[in-house]
């Protein structure tokens, strides 16, 4: 799809929390989210893949005006989304990006039913007539399997699944391009996680929308995403396709995931717990059983295949085949000695 | 052991019935604040005499047929006065109740909501303001200008707004934090929508709790000016001049400040009872 | 024991008071854990497989009561005098819950809780508390236990921090541990090594588990055998293996097909309409029926009890047998 305008891109995205803590008041840092470069094509399924702390759930928060960035650049549709936005380009970005979060519970508003939700959205963002907003929340409700009962209700009336599908309706109904969907079955009964993430794979064909995808769940990933960015700790280790990351995955960390996934009698092998990370170097080196010296220098985002870049000295080494010199720098050029005509901005490597 | 146990109730009856089991203490409160409130309403009818009407003659008589409270050193019926004096001391709490209340939440909201500059100066504010006994700070504000009913109950509902404030303003902190405030910053609604539609009508059990109790504190502190001469003035019936005229005569007849004081204890024990039955009601909620 | 079973309930049930009346959250339940086997309690909200673990130890909310018979190493707990009581849950079952922070005090260090527990219940010095603490710490595979030991609970991660339970949970020796949902909260790496030392731990020390979770596949990394609970019941008792081969239930086999599949995509994933029953809800009959695609008239009356339709494998499905082929898991990937 080379030439179109990703609906979603992002470039050297960066989120650092500072503070002062304690009675000396100790200035400290955190990189919650660090260079991280993807984007997204219309009509498409992408996943962030990661554990607590790898800052999925912050650059979402960036990319709907949460939070800002420290660094970086976002792009909705083309157009660049500034560091301030005023009312109008608020406005306009509630219209084109929506969240679905992850706690059913705390995610609408308490005394406002579900109906009166879809009807007050509709008199922020159109001008109606009330009986073309009564027919929409109807439609609404209908499209997310709700009736009529179960709109006129409380959200506390509610049960977590409905819930859920109360706010993908509220969600919705800005009739929004991309939508992000911050973990949303986590917190649902198993028998009631399969009901929404058919209705979310349903919604998706039918109005056409990009999914931003937030999970920590690999079987969800191979259910509902066409690609895969995994995260740790800030940085993007490994990106590309779901059927090449979760069935040949390269990064170290990527294969952790994996394994970790519980399996009818498969015990992953022990590890030691250690306190603390490593403060330079690579982001998993305090964790990876293949660390080396040279792990010492973080390493770039390289490009091991067709749309498929990871993170790794290692791995870069042996996709390059036969590299035997160490490259000089870090700042995400391809460690890769061949020639490969650079994706077209679906993230990975800068330059040429 | 047989089959499991089937339910007993179908689920909406149970509902209804806990809904209306308030706490007896509250059920008390509420029907005496309605006695109350009716009286007021209905005191030229109630009342035997005209509460001014004055009786040189029959001054200090305690209890007879005619005066069943007896009559003050004017020769006024006690019991007339006393009917007549629950106007005011409904009205008073209740414009004290409802300035403090619109003011404490107008205050609350933004200092909990925007945080910031706003919530510390109102912070400090507060802090300045509860620190001092409340009936001293009405007496230094009334100092400065007349002391009257309006006096008084300005200096009282200015006191009274740091209490509906700092409520107001934990739970709009804690409301705050959850997702649907941030899901209203994504819908791109304005900070005032998400804080008046949207987190505010959370904070309104609390509200109605404190409000509540805050009609009873109203009351004595306005009794209690108006005893000290600085609300309400004589010969206004009302139970705190009734205090304060029938302590002069104490010793001579007790029947004024025995009565005005146990209205005013009756009704603040009501408030009380109905105010902390309501937040209970809420808390069970909840 | 001869025959090795160490923990054995029998028709327990459990009430709790809720809004003024008694309801009943754990429905006849039985089963049975022999020395040095994990049996696994797996059920939805609701199910009630957290107070069955609960009324093991007899620690339920206020109000709440058990009745049955739980049987360990052959007394009834139910009916155990409080010194006894107190001693089996010092000494002999040791219980682990899903949030760590809230189960221990963040005013003493780590090292401390561990000691306490040494030396009041096994009567070791400081000096042989100490050491026995370290080594435990080690023995739940932290690699820097002296740290640990001074740190407090604020200060170390979940994962850390479970691991430390553990270790505290180990102190003692129990006999039987009961592990309430452990690894939720964690990370699914986290979760993974958590899940290996309790493999571990089982081995070495052939000690027992009641291992709690909403996690079927979780349970199948360790369980030897599977409890599947649904408000209230157990709806099947299985070999691992077993169950997740040939599930006997509808709930059981409807579960595995709505899961989505690490090994590709579905076009649909199955789903079970409706969902699980509150308390109130629950009526006679089986607590399956109002969402079963094979219920006949029979399922709604009569209580569902689990029977042995084959040795070593109970389902409370009355048309279990009839229904084999079509609960059987669907394989269908892309």
């Amino acid at each position: 799809m080379s030439g179109t305008v990703p609906t979603v891109a992002v470039d050297a995205l960066t989120r650092i929390f500072r503070g002062r803590s304690g009675l000396r008041r100790i200035a400290w840092e955190n990189a919650a989210v660090r260079e991280v470069t993807f984007a997204i094509d219309a009509g498409e399924s992408l996943a962030l893949v990661g554990e607590s702390g790898s800052g999925k759930t912050t650059i979402a928060r960036m990319l709907v005006g949460l939070e800002s960035p420290t660094s970086g650049r976002m792009w909705l549709g083309g157009h660049e989304l500034t560091g301030r936005p005023g009312r109008e380009t608020r406005r306009l970005r509630a219209a084109s990006i929506q969240v679905v979060f992850q706690d059913p519970y705390t995610s609408l508003t308490p005394h406002q039913s579900v109906r009166s939700a879809l009807d007050e959205v509709q008199g922020v963002f159109f001008s109606r007539s009330p009986a073309e907003r009564q027919a929409r929340t109807s439609a609404l409700l209908e499209a997310v399997g709700l009736d009529q009962r179960e709109g006129a209700a409380l959200p506390r009336r509610l049960s977590g699944g409905q819930r859920q599908r109360a706010a993908i309706a509220r969600a919705l109904a800005v009739e929004p391009r991309v939508l992000i969907l911050d973990e949303p079955v986590s917190a649902l009964d198993v028998s009631i996680q399969a009901q929404i993430l058919n209705l979310l794979a349903d919604l998706r064909r039918s109005l056409d929308l990009t999914y931003l995808f937030i999970t920590h769940d690999l079987a969800v990933v191979r259910q509902v995403a066409d690609r895969v960015v995994v995260l740790y700790r800030g940085r993007v280790v490994e990106l590309g396709r779901v059927e090449v990351i979760l069935g040949h995955p390269l990064h170290p960390y990527t294969q952790r995931l994996l394994e970790s996934v519980p399996r009818l009698h498969a015990i992953p092998q022990r590890r030691a717990a250690v306190i603390g990370e490593l403060a330079t170097g690579c982001v998993f080196r305090a964790r990876c059983p293949l660390a080396q010296a040279i792990c010492e220098q973080e390493p770039g985002l390289a490009e091991v295949g067709p749309g498929h870049s990871c993170r790794c000295w290692l791995v870069a080494a042996v996709e390059g085949a036969a590299r035997t010199d160490l490259p000089t720098d870090v700042g995400g050029e391809s460690c890769l000695p061949r020639a490969v005509p650079p994706p077209s901005g679906h993230g990975g490597t800068t330059g040429p | 052991m047989d089959g499991p146990a089937a339910v007993a109730l179908p689920v909406s009856r149970r509902r209804l019935v806990s809904r209306f089991t308030m706490p007896w203490s509250g059920v008390i409160g509420g029907v005496i604040v309605t006695a109350m409130v009716v009286v007021a309403v209905l005191a030229p009818l109630i009342a035997p005499y005209d509460p001014d009407a004055v009786d040189m003659g029959n001054g200090l008589a305690g209890p007879t047929s005619t005066h069943l409270l007896g009559t003050d050193n004017l020769g006024r019926d006690i019991l007339s006065r006393l009917v007549f004096g629950t106007r005011l001391s409904l009205l008073g709490p209740l414009i004290v109740v409802a300035i403090s209340t619109v003011l404490g939440i107008l205050f609350g909201l933004m200092g909990g909501y925007f945080g910031g500059l706003v919530d510390g100066i109102t912070g400090r504010l507060w802090d300045l303001l509860l620190g001092f006994p409340p009936l001293l700070l009405a007496i230094a504000l009334i100092a400065v200008f007349q002391p009257g009913f309006a006096t008084a109950v300005i200096a009282i509902s200015i006191i009274y707004v740091p209490l509906l404030a700092r409520v107001v303003r934990s739970v709009v902190l804690v409301e705050k934090r959850k997702a649907y405030v941030d899901a209203c910053r994504v819908l791109g609604y304005s900070p005032w929508r998400t804080a008046f539609r949207h987190v505010l009508p959370a904070a309104v059990p609390t509200i109605v709790a404190q409000a509540t109790l805050n009609f009873g504190y109203a009351l004595l502190d306005l009794a209690g000016l108006a005893f000290l001469g600085l609300g309400v003035q004589p010969p206004t019936a009302d139970w705190g001049v009734m205090l304060s005229e029938g302590r002069k005569v104490l010793l001579l007849s007790p029947w004024e400040v025995v009565s005005a004081s146990l209205a005013v204890a009756v009704a603040v024990v009501a408030f009380n009872l109905l105010g902390d039955a309501v937040t209970q009601q809420y808390a069970e909620r909840t | 024991m001869t025959d090795g079973v160490l923990l054995e309930l029998r028709h327990v049930v459990t009430e709790l008071p809720i809004d003024g009346e008694y309801l009943p959250v754990v429905r006849e339940v039985s089963f049975v854990a022999r020395r040095g086997e994990v049996v696994g309690l797996v059920g939805e909200s609701g199910s009630g497989k957290s107070m069955t673990a609960r009324s093991i130890l007899r620690l339920l909310p206020r109000g709440g009561r058990t009745r049955g018979q739980i049987l360990f190493d052959g007394a009834d707990i139910l009916t155990a005098d409080s010194s006894t009581l107190r001693m089996l849950r010092a000494r002999r079952i040791a219980m682990i819950f899903q949030d760590p922070r809230a189960h221990v005090d963040p005013l003493y260090r780590c090292g401390d809780h561990l000691d306490d527990a040494l030396r009041i219940h096994l009567g070791l010095g400081r000096n042989a508390a100490r050491t026995r603490s370290l080594e435990l710490l080690a023995e739940v595979g932290i690699a820097d236990p002296g740290r640990v030991y001074r740190s407090y609970p604020g200060e170390l991660s979940g994962g850390m921090l479970q691991r430390v339970m553990i270790a505290g949970a180990l102190a003692v020796d129990p006999d039987l541990l009961i592990a309430d949902e452990p690894t939720t909260a964690l990370d699914v790496t986290i979760q993974a090594d958590i899940m290996a030392i309790l493999d571990g731990l089982r081995h070495r020390r052939h000690l027992s588990a009641v291992f709690i979770t909403h996690d079927l596949e979780l349970a199948a990394m360790i369980c030897d055998r599977v409890l599947v609970m649904y408000a209230g019941r157990v709806l099947e008792d299985r070999t691992t293996a077993d169950l997740f081969s040939r599930p006997l239930h509808p709930y059981t086999a409807g579960l595995l097909r709505a899961r989505p599949l690490l090994e590709g995509r579905r076009d649909r994933l199955e789903t079970i309409p409706g969902r699980p029953p509150r308390l109130v809800e629950i009526g006679d009959g089986c607590p399956f029926a109002p969402r079963c695609g094979f219920v006949e008239d029979a399922c709604r009356s009569g209580a569902p009890i689990p029977r042995e339709v084959e040795p070593g494998q109970a389902t409370a499905c009355r048309r279990s047998e009839d229904l084999v082929a079509q609960l059987a898991p669907a394989g269908e990937t892309r």
